[in-house]
């Protein structure tokens, strides 16, 4: 869909480098600058590049130049008019090449100078406040946006009501800048579609989780403060099984009623006191010991059927190895199998997305390596010559 | 005045719930004109008490249901049915949440729709995708989740997974979002529309996407993290003064443990080489967390982080609700601002997502009670008289 975009990308850090992601199995052709001999921090200097490298960078191509120094920076001026969109992570800029801020690379005020280009930066606070400039790390910007506070709610709070709260695992925080960063870019290009301009876009990481996580700001102005203990479902949820945990949850009348029929209509759900979703909040804690009690007895498999089928929504909670297998994963071709040159053959999540009804999915390419299109990237779009290309590496330009 | 990215994209909206409405939220905060079709005789679990959530009132004010228009309308009418088709022949976008099938079933679905309008961009989210064994599934955010094998990352090693609730599936819409702008992108180009089948399930896994290559390419399990980061050492949430107070710090160079050492007064850990690598560090956690946790008890979590930041290190208070609403840098921002309505009063509400130097954003629109604006909708995009409008609502078609 977006065959036409052409990507910059500079990135230390996950944000900047999903946003490249996911423009790239958009189809845009995004290319990574990086800064030789080390690259993207996530990257490992000393041998295959590990997993999350691997994952963030499929479809994209990469070149390496050193924006320390002033011929590096000369190459990227050269570059930025090739380019509808820079996507820049503030932090990678400090770390991989220590021009964060520097009045050699004002990265806020490129597009007065390339009036067409679209320049998206992420930083954990955002280009602006008083917190400006403060450090981050994908740990301590999801506890910056409110979900961090509330996440060990419901069983795991029953569980462990001493414990600190958790985190999502993983670099949720970081990927959920990133897509705010890819929507900001595709905005952005929709409107210079209009104006012909292009602009600077801020995203700061802390907006992007508190965005997505506005509720416990809405209930605080309604006069409830949500915590751990307090934001649990007042029934259902996670449930041990035999051999794993399910989450059930009958929010609705039928999915209750469809449950209680699943269950064989036991006595204890005709009670009165469990007559109506008021009235099950009420006494929630009951409802959940006589449903934790059925499904305590009964296998994950055979209750991940149940939910197949059944108004009730039920489902098993699967490690990666279990959600890669299922049919419907296989069915939907959720996965993809990429064979990187150096790091071997992987299985990678797809775009979510297919297009047009019954649609295809999209295929990705691996991750490249290290300045592996520098030659082909500064010929086609600068039309230098290979002479030109090795004086730049001497000099240490590249 | 400044243009807004998406202004003159008009999108019937046809969401509900949490996923559908923030991918429509979105678009409206960049100033696309949103109108959400709904219907009195099925509300929305916005628009009714929702009591297994412990929400015992129908609320004021509906961030998730901002910036938009409302018209009523029963889907479960053939009148109505050809008043959303001919909603959509005059909208850019279509953004819907239904079961899969149920568009279908309305007669509102891609090909029926893009028949009467060829550029029309349609979105379908759904959990688990349009097609497929697990396609008729219901699905709230825990239960994608859980199948998505997301969940299973998070949490202690030794307990259960975590529950992704409600920011679960606003993620999913954002995803939503950027589907519907790259396909008017698309259509900028070729003049083309574009139906999108959004899975909140595979986007769920691919918020999971490194820990399936890891396991794939290197054979390794992800590892619980717990509360703690990974590559960090010290590394945690840490408990402050007051209760149910934590602030979260994460030092991850050998500068932010120098410094910590300072601001700990151990100048004997500085010249401890081995203390100079995260993993020798993990090593002495049994020492160095309970000297971090004795300095941050007695602190709150604002003055702990703002000690950490004066010096580098990646903190924040573990920020709760409150926290949120009062922080003076959000508020600067204008992350978190007050929505005010001449008649409603005012009620806080969260910003966009993003600052764009040049493009306007919309200031913050009130919820839209159901049917407000089924004059403009009806009369003004529709070009129906006051007269069929007022037959229309007697007759319960618009509802």
């Amino acid at each position: 869909m977006l065959g036409d975009v052409q990507v910059l990308e500079v990135s230390g850090q996950v944000s900047a480098a999903f946003a490249g992601k996911l423009l790239a199995g958009f189809g845009a052709e995004v290319v990574k600058l990086e800064r030789y001999p080390a690259g993207d921090p996530t990257r490992d200097p000393d041998g295959p590049d590990p997993a999350l490298f691997l994952f963030l960078n499929t479809g994209k191509r990469a070149v390496t130049a050193n924006l320390a120094h002033p011929d590096g920076r000369e190459l990227l001026y050269r570059l930025l008019p090739c380019f509808d969109v820079l996507l820049v992570d503030t932090t990678g800029l400090a770390e991989e090449h220590g021009v964060e801020h520097s009045p050699e690379l004002p990265v806020e005020r490129l597009p007065e100078q390339f009036p067409r280009l679209v320049v998206v930066a992420t930083s954990p606070f955002g280009a602006t406040g008083p917190y400006h400039g403060f450090a981050g790390s994908e740990h301590t910007i999801f506890h910056a946006g409110g979900e961090g506070y509330l996440l060990g709610a419901g069983l795991l709070h029953e569980q462990f009501p001493d414990r600190p709260p958790v985190g999502a695992g993983g670099h949720l925080a970081g990927y959920q800048t990133g897509l705010t960063a890819a929507t900001g870019a595709l905005a952005a290009l929709l409107d210079r579609d209009h104006t012909g301009r292009g602009q600077f876009v801020d995203v700061s990481a802390q907006d992007a989780q508190l965005s997505l996580n506005h509720l416990p700001v809405m209930r605080f102005f309604d006069g409830v403060l949500e915590t751990t203990a307090s934001r649990g479902f007042t029934f259902g949820g996670v449930m041990p099984c035999a051999d794993g945990y399910v989450e059930v949850l009958p929010l609705e009348e039928h999915q209750w009623q469809d449950l209680v029929g699943l269950m064989g209509n036991p006595q204890w759900a005709a009670d009165e006191r469990f007559a109506t979703g008021r009235d099950r909040a009420r006494h929630g804690r009951e409802v959940n010991q006589h449903l934790r009690e059925w499904m305590r007895t009964r296998k994950r498999d055979q209750l991940a059927a149940i939910g197949q089928t059944s108004a009730c929504p039920i489902a098993p909670y699967y490690d990666v190895d279990e959600a890669m297998a299922t049919p419907h994963a296989r069915e939907r071709g959720s996965f993809q199998r990429i064979d990187h040159p150096r790091a071997g053959p992987g299985s990678y999540p797809r775009m979510p997305f297919r297009l047009g009804t019954g649609g295809e999915p999209i295929d990705e390419r691996p991750a490249p390596g290290l300045g592996e299109h520098t030659t082909e990237i500064y010929g086609s779009y600068l039309g230098m010559s290979a002479a030109e290309i090795d004086g730049l590496r001497s000099r240490g330009a590249l | 005045m400044a243009r807004r990215p998406l202004q003159g994209v008009r999108v019937a909206d046809f969401s509900w719930y949490a996923a559908g409405p923030f991918a429509t939220l979105m678009l409206g905060m960049l100033g696309a004109e949103v109108i959400r079709i709904e219907s009195r005789t099925k509300r929305d679990t916005h628009r009714k008490e929702h009591p297994i959530y412990g929400r015992d009132y129908v609320p004021a004010f509906d961030q998730l249901l901002s910036h938009r228009l409302s018209a009523s309308l029963n889907l479960r009418t053939p009148r109505g049915q050809e008043l959303a088709r001919e909603l959509a022949a005059r909208s850019d976008v279509v953004v819907e949440n239904f079961r899969p099938g149920v568009m279908a079933r309305l007669g509102l679905d891609y090909p029926v729709l893009s028949a009467r309008r060829s550029d029309l961009v349609m979105v379908s989210l759904s959990a688990n995708g349009q097609q497929g064994p697990d396609a008729a599934r219901p699905g709230y955010a825990p239960l994608f989740s859980a199948l998505s094998g997301l969940s299973s990352l998070g949490g202690y090693p030794d307990g259960p997974p975590v529950e992704m609730r409600n920011p679960m599936d606003h993620v999913c819409g954002l995803f939503g979002t950027f589907a519907v702008l790259a396909a008017l992108r698309q259509r900028q180009v070729t003049g083309r529309g574009q139906y999108v089948d959004l899975a909140n399930r595979d986007a769920a896994t691919l918020l999971a996407g490194h820990a399936f290559v890891e396991r794939t390419v290197s054979g390794r399990a992800p590892e619980r993290t717990g509360d703690r980061e990974a590559g960090a050492e010290p590394s945690g949430v840490y408990r402050c003064a007051g209760t149910d107070r934590w602030v979260a710090v994460s030092v991850r160079t050998e500068e932010s443990w120098q410094r910590l050492c300072g601001l700990l007064e151990r100048p004997e850990w500085t010249v401890d080489p081995a203390l100079g690598t995260v993993a020798g560090r993990a090593g002495r956690r049994a020492d160095i967390d309970p000297a971090l946790s004795g300095w941050t008890s007695r602190r709150g979590p604002y003055g702990a982080a703002f000690a950490l930041q004066q010096r580098g290190i990646p903190a924040v208070p573990v920020m709760s609700g409150e926290d949120l609403a009062r922080d003076p840098h959000l508020w600067e921002r204008g992350t978190v601002r007050m929505a005010r309505d001449p008649e409603r009063g005012e009620h806080l509400s969260v910003g966009p997502p993003w600052r764009f130097s040049r493009s306007a954003l919309p200031p913050v629109q009130w919820s839209p009670s159901i049917g407000q604006d089924n004059r403009y909708v009806y009369g003004q995009v529709l070009g129906l008289s006051d007269e069929e409008i007022d037959e229309l609502e007697t007759s319960e078609v618009l509802h």
